[in-house]
């Protein structure tokens, strides 16, 4: 019945799956597969399952970009004021959230005193809540509108009390599906040299995948061996989170549709987790699923595949709910606490740096000062 | 190191291959590894139905929201609703077919304005107007309500209904079939015994029925089993039920629903719902063929990863089902025939189009455009 060669469970063992490895395991049987992650899994983190108390806050819905993906785009959307932003801010604060993930579309006129400001204000008013803001894309736009480089726009958003960034504007680290997807949005190399810079600057990020759109198996797969190779030079990502992607109300789904191609079914999303978790094993702890895009009830069973993390309890969601997904905004801490019982596992309140909540303030962080999760 | 051996004791594996899973067997199946316990069931599924994965293009017509009865989980009943005229009822027809709809699922509250004549009039119209579309209509509950306002016996009842053209009575109002859950949830429901005489009458009068089960709710694990092996013992003896649909409960805007959530008790999870699908087809085993995975209570995402625990069946596309909706069911009300093919090919499976008895259709139209989820929108579908 061991369809995975010994050869083969040996070099994930030791952190060296290769892209071969990885296109075979999607071959196999895949309980054998999601045993194969969650044995990883259990070596890795053992039985604790974490999550964040966090709120999203998009500060705008405007942007120049022209990504086919998106359905949360408009051309003059409001742009939310840092009255606005801290309002929402008090109200995450109200809520007990450790973490603001901020986030917004690519304004045309917009430099980094934009999003500096948004960060000093938050850390004036309360300097112990994590930043988790701005995306690769966001600070090589700013920065190039404000005609600096992106180590110096790293620079000073670290200054201004930024802590983490999402590694967003990922998609599918490849120039050929950009080209078709994102034609507008920066490189693989520019995205990966952007989040070599954060990590040098001392801004660990989490990694992200976008995928179910016009990629190949490979690409998937080179997408996650590029971050493992960012991962062992500077050890700054906490997190992976793949993300499948809703095929609705936007450009890039309903061609999918039209040709009869819909999102990814539920298997090949536990295969993507079971994966991640193996090729990463050694390098990135934590494998987050989103129950965002999953839905909560296979977001738990990913829990068995590989899984450690169930990211944010977010407050709002509207990017992915543009787009289709249908579950929901939030989530208590209540009813992550119940799936994560129903997994047979122990939860865990943590910090964006997968720190207890207890260890918010002092805490010795293991590679780096930063961040988290939830995107 | 990765190891995988197998820990399910052989005489359990052998009980099950043989149809004879006992309670025991269930509840340690239950306890151990999960994936173990999928792998069994998915073997079962394999020698039971082979590689087919069925689904049916139906609709489902609702006749009312008015209803006296007191169901703590429904968040559908009003007391002032509508009720539909039988031309309506034909109309949602007609779309129905115009769809390609090959079964409507006809049901409603229970109301004194609704009685057995009611009902075989609306049967008797669709059979005339669509001889071709299979009528799966009625819960064993609507039955026995209305045959008390008729004045004739549940018996008479099913035999009218039966020449009326109706092919298949729903097995729902099921719920969990212990009167200790009855009591709590639906305390004016037909009890444990009502259901099980009334759905042995139907399958003695020639008309099948399919089999429900709606667990995540007050209920103890031992009850669930005991619900599916009490529909072990009606087939053994009268061979007329076409499936099992497992149904989790939504606690969403009702009652029961908000209790538990007060008491820090949510939906059941993922893991859960897997493993009632594939103990449901363990226990079953030689007697009930078909298993429902059903996209509208565990979303479509889970109900194709289903389809490796033991199930067989996505269900119906739907064109609306307002009931899963207002519980807070949220995967849209529609999936179009293209959209299961998907999935069921992903699952390396074969599709195929069903009829309510689960002979074969040929596709009559492949929906490409598909329609969009829609969090809001009335409508959804679960096929009860």
């Amino acid at each position: 019945m061991n369809s995975i060669p010994e050869d083969l469970i040996e070099r994930a063992y030791q952190g060296k799956s290769t892209k071969e490895d990885a296109l075979l395991l999607l071959e196999v049987p895949p309980f054998e597969l999601f045993r194969f992650a969650d044995e990883l899994r259990d070596l890795a983190v053992g039985d604790t399952v974490t999550y964040v108390v966090n709120r999203n806050i998009n500060f705008t819905s405007r942007c120049v970009g022209t990504c086919g993906f998106c359905a949360f785009r408009t051309n003059k959307g409001h742009v939310l004021s840092i009255e606005e932003i801290m309002a929402k801010v008090r109200e995450a604060k109200k809520a007990n959230a450790t973490e603001v993930c901020i986030q917004g579309g690519l304004l045309p006129d917009t430099g980094l005193d934009f999003y500096q400001g948004i960060a000093e204000a938050i850390k004036a008013e309360f300097p112990e809540m994590h930043i988790h803001s701005f995306s690769p894309m966001e600070v090589y736009h700013a920065s190039r509108i404000s005609e600096i480089p992106v180590k110096e726009a790293l620079r000073r958003l670290k200054r201004s009390g930024l802590d983490t960034m999402p590694g967003t504007a990922a998609e599918i680290l490849s120039d050929r599906v950009r080209e078709i997807i994102c034609p507008l949005k920066l490189k693989t190399a520019e995205w990966v040299e952007v989040v070599r810079q954060a990590h040098a600057t001392g801004i660990p990020t989490t990694a992200t995948m976008m995928y179910g759109h016009v990629e190949t198996p490979e690409e998937r797969i080179d997408h996650m061996l590029i971050i493992r190779e960012i991962q062992k030079e500077t050890g700054g990502i906490t997190e992976f989170v793949p993300l499948p992607f809703m095929p609705y109300n936007n450009p890039v789904g309903e061609k999918m549709i039209r040709e009869g191609r819909y999102a990814t079914p539920g298997l090949e999303d536990l295969k993507i987790y079971a994966i991640s978790r193996i090729l990463f094993h050694g390098h990135v702890e934590n494998i987050q699923a989103s129950w965002v895009k999953l839905g909560k009830k296979l977001a738990q069973f990913s829990l068995h595949c590989g899984a450690n993390d169930l990211g944010g309890t977010l407050m709002e969601e509207s990017i992915s709910k543009s787009a289709g997904a249908c579950h929901g905004e939030m989530i208590t801490v209540e009813e992550l606490e119940w799936m994560i019982h129903g997994a047979k596992r122990i939860p865990k309140e943590r910090t964006t740096l997968y720190r207890g909540v207890h260890e918010l303030a002092s805490g010795n962080p293991r590679r780096m000062p930063g961040c988290g999760a939830s995107e | 190191m990765y190891t995988k051996k197998p820990a399910i004791p052989d005489g359990i594996i052998e009980r099950a291959h043989q149809g004879k899973c006992t309670k025991e067997d269930a509840l340690l199946l239950l306890e151990g590894n999960p994936f173990e316990l999928f792998e069994l069931a998915n073997e079962l599924r394999a020698n039971a139905v082979g590689d087919i994965v069925s689904y049916v293009v139906n609709r489902n017509i609702y006749i009312t929201n008015k209803c006296v009865g007191t169901c703590g989980f429904c968040a559908y009943r009003t007391k002032t609703g509508y009720i539909l005229s039988v031309d309506e009822i034909l109309k949602k027809t007609e779309e129905a077919r115009e769809a390609g709809a090959v079964e409507v699922c006809v049901q409603g509250g229970y109301t004194p304005e609704v009685n057995m004549e009611f009902y075989l009039e609306i049967i008797e119209s669709i059979k005339s107007d669509f001889p071709d579309i299979c009528i799966h209509a009625l819960s064993p509950m609507e039955v026995n309500y209305a045959a008390e306002l008729s004045g004739m016996s549940v018996e008479e009842a099913l035999r009218k209904l039966k020449k009326s053209g109706l092919d298949s009575l729903t097995g729902t109002s099921a719920e969990i079939l212990s009167d200790r859950v009855r009591k709590i949830i639906c305390p004016g429901k037909i009890d444990t015994q009502q259901w099980i005489d009334t759905i042995t009458a139907a399958h003695r009068a020639g008309i099948s029925t399919n089999s429900t089960i709606m667990y995540g709710h007050v209920e103890t694990i031992e009850e669930r089993l005991d619900h599916v092996f009490t529909i072990r013992e009606i087939q053994k003896e009268t061979g007329g039920f076409s499936e099992l649909i497992p149904m989790s409960f939504l606690p969403y805007h009702n009652p029961i629903g908000e209790k538990m959530l007060a008491s820090g008790k949510f939906a059941s999870t993922g893991l859960e719902d897997l493993q009632l699908i594939a103990i449901s087809r363990i226990i079953l085993h030689t007697y009930v063929n078909n298993i429902q995975a059903t996209w509208v209570k565990l979303g479509k995402k889970l109900a194709q990863v289903a389809l490796q625990c033991g199930a067989n069946d996505l269900g119906g596309t739907l064109m609306e089902d307002q009931i899963s909706t207002a519980s807070g069911g949220s995967y849209g009300e529609y999936v179009s025939p293209a959209e299961f093919e998907w999935m069921i090919k992903g699952a390396g499976k074969i599709p195929m189009q069903r009829d309510t008895l689960y002979r074969k259709v040929e596709p009559g139209f492949l929906n490409r455009e598909g329609s969009l989820p829609n969090c809001g929108r009335t409508g959804i579908g679960s096929r009860e």
